[in-house]
């Protein structure tokens, strides 16, 4: 087996809340709490989960953009988590990352040659070398060489994006955490920047980390896949182990809302809709955490957290009652009685 | 999954999306920051005349009196209180100085104040809010306190004690007012450095490795320009209307050295039998800080990188 690029063990990544005078801490957010995964040599992550369930926060916690409160991360078997500063500096070469937001992480007074240069003259290559990089990587994610001088807010968000990638690109990395990478963009754009990361991670020999909302873009360009829900992974698996046989009731929910492209087969689809709305981080329910929407929770759910444990070969689920093959999410409600919210798709 | 497109279908989408951008407008050249920022400047009329205005003014300002053969001290023996003529433009004033030199030379004096007022204002309260912004933490705290407390103080207050004690001069005067004035850009500014240090171009920074002085002197600073001009701008017409208040309640610069705000206050009695000797004056006024603010609104779009108007 070989050694996986990156190690994540036990992650948390607490912000405090401070309220009044004193600025007192009234509580506390998990925004990240507990999450242990691994990416390796050349392999695509996927993490996808709804807005406000820790992945974006687990991305830049993994590259100390954020300082995590606990827990480890480990680089190709050395600890980024206990690097000091300069040894940090040196494995943020290795460690690069991609924004969603393609307007502003570039920044706006800078020519887009020096926005891709910086990172190579941070790292003390002279100018007229990191120029000549520059001019070669704008080709490489389909640029011209003479866009170096314009600024970012003469680009289209879809250039804006490869701009964003030929800077994580310019260090040479061996990992990249993809942030929402083509969520600010359109679906056509989207297709052309999901193929250009094709591209570079078969060039480069590149891990990813592809952090999402769109499950079928996330299908489409990962290996394996992390569910998150609540700050901690509820489901990890192969690709399509996770999209066909889903272990916990939240990824069943979640791949219900999946369009398919088959018009029969969309006819017939019905969307799983889930109680209530996603809890507060700084006040998770107790036991499972999903048990405040999940269709089939039972006591023991509602008192003891489950453990992320291998129900299949390489599939881990966080849950006591999980579903498989031939046993999927609907057949255990009714098994158990109870009603299940299922609405035509085509409705919503 | 169908695959999404070939190496040339995606270069041809991607030189289509470039013709749509020059469709739109943008230069086939790349232009300069300079340029663009001029660019987007020429687009405001008003704020172009005030910008020629302020320059004919001070100009006129500094250069008039110089021309004139009368200094704004000089009494003329026998002249007093001449109407406008050719020899004396403004006419004369009570004891028999040359008004048009005297007001060209408060003008000259009130504009040294703004512009002094507005570059200390500027320099205590971008430096103060940069710092607060920028570390945040207890320092954030202890500057943030310092700044709210020198806003609550009543300034007029202020103004009445100190201006009586130390009062009178030029540069005492632009001193006290821009120690009352300091706190608001030090707010602004520290609003801009806590909103640019998170913002996703900083993170980017940072992940590249970059020290906190790269990221605040190449990241931050050249993004914060824009507002903190506008700012200096807006600055220089609010001190010009606090100067000419301040030395119409004698509390500013002291006569014989003419200010726009004293020669008012010279001529308030008269404004039924000699108007023009108070509008004058007044009117120079009113148009500095006009032109200032509207100069401040057209910078405000013009040093935006981000902003389209006009396209």
């Amino acid at each position: 087996m070989t050694q996986p690029i990156l190690e994540v063990n036990d992650l948390k990544t607490h912000f405090p809340i401070r309220q009044g005078l004193f600025r007192r801490q009234t509580g506390t957010v998990l925004a990240v709490d507990g999450v242990t995964l691994y990416v390796d040599p050349h392999e695509t992550l996927g993490v996808v989960g709804e807005s406000g369930c820790g992945k974006t926060t687990l991305g830049r916690s993994i590259l100390r953009l954020i300082e995590p409160t606990a827990g480890t991360v480990t680089y190709r078997g050395e600890s980024v988590t206990g690097a000091d500063k300069d040894r940090m500096r040196q494995l943020r070469k290795e460690m690069q990352i991609v924004f969603q937001d393609p307007y502003a992480s570039l920044n706006p007074r800078m020519p887009v040659r020096d926005i891709i240069a910086e990172p190579l003259r941070i790292h003390g290559m002279d100018r007229k070398e990191a120029n000549d990089r520059v001019g070669a990587l704008l080709g490489k994610v389909g640029m011209m060489a003479d866009h170096g001088n314009r600024y970012p807010h003469e680009f289209s968000g879809g250039q804006r994006q490869r701009i964003g990638i030929a800077r994580a690109l310019v260090l040479d990395p061996s990992l990249i955490i993809l942030d929402e990478p083509v969520s600010a963009l359109d679906v056509s754009i989207q297709a052309q920047v999901i193929n250009l990361l094709e591209e570079i991670q078969d060039e480069f020999g590149l891990s990813f980390v592809f952090i999402a909302h769109d499950l079928s873009v996330v299908r489409h360009i990962s290996d394996r896949v992390a569910v998150m829900y609540l700050g901690q992974v509820v489901e990890l698996a192969d690709r399509n182990q996770l999209y066909e046989t889903p272990a916990h009731p939240y990824t069943s929910s979640l791949l219900s809302a999946v369009p398919v492209a088959d018009p029969n087969a969309e006819r017939e689809r019905k969307r799983i809709l889930l109680e209530g709305d996603l809890p507060s981080p700084a006040n998770p329910p107790s036991g499972c955490r999903f048990h405040t929407r999940c269709p089939i929770a039972q006591d023991v759910c509602r008192v003891d957290p489950p453990e992320l444990r291998e129900v299949s070969a390489g599939h881990w689920a966080a849950c006591h009652f999980p579903t498989g093959p031939g046993d999927s999410l609907i057949n255990q409600v009714q098994r158990l009685g109870r009603d299940l919210r299922l609405v035509e798709a085509r409705e919503h | 999954m169908t695959d999404l497109g070939s190496r040339q279908q995606l270069e041809m989408a991607i030189e289509a999306e470039a013709a749509a951008l020059e469709a739109e407008g943008l230069d086939i050249e790349a232009r300069s920051m300079r340029r663009q920022t001029w660019d987007r400047f020429r687009k405001h009329p008003v704020a172009v005349v005030s910008l020629f205005l302020l320059l004919a003014l001070t100009t006129a300002f500094w250069v008039g009196p110089w021309l004139s053969p009368y200094t704004y001290d000089q009494v003329l023996a026998g002249l007093p209180n001449e109407g406008p003529s050719l020899s004396h433009p403004f006419g004369t004033d009570q004891i028999g100085r040359d008004l048009m030199v005297r007001v060209f030379t408060g003008g000259q004096i009130s504009m040294t104040i703004a512009i002094v007022v507005a570059l200390l204002t500027t320099f205590i309260g971008t430096v103060i809010g940069a710092v607060a912004g920028f570390f945040g933490g207890w320092v954030d705290n202890v500057l943030s306190a310092l700044t709210n407390l020198f806003l609550i103080v009543p300034g007029l207050l202020v103004l009445l004690v100190v201006a009586i004690k130390w009062g009178g001069g030029v540069y005492s005067t632009a001193v006290i007012l821009a120690l009352l004035a300091w706190p608001v850009i030090a707010r602004v500014v520290r609003g801009l450095f806590i909103q640019f240090k998170e913002q996703e171009f900083v993170q980017a920074a940072i992940a590249a490795g970059a020290k906190p002085g790269r990221i605040m002197f190449r990241h931050i600073i050249p993004n914060t320009f824009g507002p903190i001009i506008v700012n200096a701008t807006l600055a220089v017409g609010a001190a010009i209307v606090i100067e000419s208040t301040l030395s119409f309640l004698g509390l500013g610069v002291r006569p014989p050295t003419p200010s726009l705000g004293n020669i008012i206050q010279d001529y308030r009695g008269a404004i039924d039998s000699d108007p023009t000797k108070v509008l004058l004056p007044g009117l120079f006024v009113v148009l500095i800080t006009l032109c200032a603010n509207f100069l401040g609104d057209a910078l405000r779009d013009a040093l935006d990188p981000t902003s389209r108007r006009g396209h």
